[in-house]
């Protein structure tokens, strides 16, 4: 099944995704500058985004870190969830992630 | 206040390092004070360990000067991303053209020898190519648009065009292109097949890069640090002990290597410098061997015409000053596409201080541009 087929719902759950081995990154308090290939600016994930950040460096699906990051900061994995999926989408669009093939 | 800034610079840059015994104060500076680190942190390439002295409280200091470390290290992080950028594009133009190269200092460095490559700032993109090269390199990547700079127009720009040269990109970063990695007699004694021969990697934007192996790293540290300005840039000396500290050099091959190449003097003079300035109370085999070696009145003569130059890095604190002003306003571009918090916090007003720091959102950089 393609992306678009997919509701987002069933992404969350099914698709994993990892930081892409193209992009550029370091730590900087506590956010992480992320500078993807071929992107013509860094974008800075803050907060928590980090702790998300350094669980994509293994493949993982959106619901797996939201239950992850829930468990971490002691947060409804509900909340977390509809919290890091827009920082999931605006990484994946910048090409900062990459979809990890099963 | 300067001796004691001297001090506190140093500090900055030592820490971390098991057995520093350096202080920081007991609280906040006054703002002049707190300005003139900023610019010097800023010049020493040290504000990831500023921040990060900062971030574990062993330097003490207010909201404010919080916020400003934070920034600072932005901007600084910012622009290390875009010569890393800048890095794997002029690989990819050299890999083409199928001239070999060999990473020197920042990059290489920050990957290889520091545990977080955050702490480990650099300003330009430095790369060894053959003599032979040397040549069809600049060719190539003054081709590419890149603009050839001679910083130095007057007095010794012939022997700094010699070993070296300065390449500009349009968006003002730079890349320093080297046929051999030290000026002056030391050049005549470093042997760099062994560059060639033996290497290590590091991995970058999915790509491995060939940088310098431990030993010769080790030897370009201390070059950079004893014979690269006067007196010795605070970030040099970090590097060595960071390397020695922490790497995985093997003594006997790294004294062997400093024999070799004429320089075991350079060698034993940066790490008897960095245990001083960094007042490391450990002693390692090698700040023991360093600490017995005693120059020949050759190698003594040699290092003499180093030290005496003061002219090549002296310090430009305005310039720094400027240079902070600068990064402050780069990092003020950074604009928030995603700030949940505010509607997290509406619907859950539970644990509303861990809900808001979860995500603060993505933020753009919308300052710089990356390299072409």
């Amino acid at each position: 099944m393609s992306d678009a087929l997919e509701s987002p719902a069933a992404e969350a759950d099914s698709v994993r995704y990892r930081r892409a081995d193209s992009a550029l990154w370091r730590v900087a308090g506590d956010g992480v500058l992320v500078l993807a290939a071929g992107a013509q600016e860094p974008v800075a994930v803050l907060g928590a985004g980090r702790a998300l950040w350094e669980l994509l460096g293994s493949g993982m699906t959106a619901t797996e870190a939201a239950v992850e990051l829930a468990d971490r900061f002691e947060v409804p994995p509900g909340v977390v969830l509809d919290a890091i999926e827009p920082v999931l989408q605006e990484l994946r669009a910048i090409g900062a992630l990459e979809r990890v093939q099963s | 206040m300067i001796a004691q800034l001297d001090d506190l610079t140093d500090a900055v840059a030592a820490f971390g390092l098991p057995g520093a015994l350096v202080d920081f104060p007991d609280a906040p500076l006054m703002d002049d004070d707190w300005a003139s680190l900023l610019a010097r942190t800023l010049e020493a390439r040290t504000s990831g360990l500023l921040q990060a002295a900062v971030h574990t409280d062993a330097m003490p200091v207010t909201d404010d000067q919080r916020e400003q470390v934070l920034d600072l290290h932005t901007g600084t992080m910012v622009q290390s991303l875009f010569l890393e950028a800048l890095l794997l594009a002029t690989a990819d133009q050299l890999d083409r053209a199928g001239i070999p190269f060999r990473v020197l200092k920042g990059s290489a460095v920050a990957h290889l020898d520091y545990t977080d490559p955050a702490l480990r700032a650099f300003g330009d993109v430095d790369l060894l190519v053959r003599s032979e090269d040397f040549d069809a390199a600049v060719e190539l990547l003054q081709g590419v648009g890149h603009r050839r700079l001679f910083r130095h127009p007057g007095k010794g720009s012939d022997r700094r065009f010699g070993e070296s040269t300065t390449l500009a990109t349009a968006d003002g970063l730079e890349i320093d292109l080297h046929r051999r990695f030290v000026l002056g007699p030391y050049a005549l004694t470093v042997d760099l097949h062994r560059v060639w021969d033996s290497s290590e990697s590091f991995d970058l934007g999915g790509r491995q890069l060939m940088a310098l192996d431990a030993e010769s790293r080790v030897m370009h540290a201390a070059f950079h640090a004893i014979l690269g300005g006067y007196p010795a840039r605070a970030l040099a000396l970090r590097d060595v002990a960071e390397m020695l500290l922490f790497g995985c050099y093997d003594d006997r091959r790294l004294i062997a290597l400093g024999e070799s190449w004429q320089s075991d003097a350079v060698l034993a003079r940066a790490v008897r410098l960095t245990w001083q300035r960094f007042r490391l109370a450990d002693v390692t085999r090698l700040s023991a061997w360093a600490a017995r070696h005693r120059a020949t009145p050759e190698q003594a003569r040699r290092l003499a015409l180093y030290e005496t130059d003061r002219s090549s890095y002296a310090p430009h604190s305005l310039a720094a000053v400027a240079g902070v002003s600068r990064f402050r306003d780069k990092v003020a571009f950074l604009r928030t596409l995603s700030l949940p918090d505010g509607a997290l916090l509406a619907q859950h007003n539970e644990q509303p201080s861990r809900v808001a720091w979860l995500i603060r959102g993505v933020r753009r950089h919308a300052a710089g541009r990356r390299p072409t």
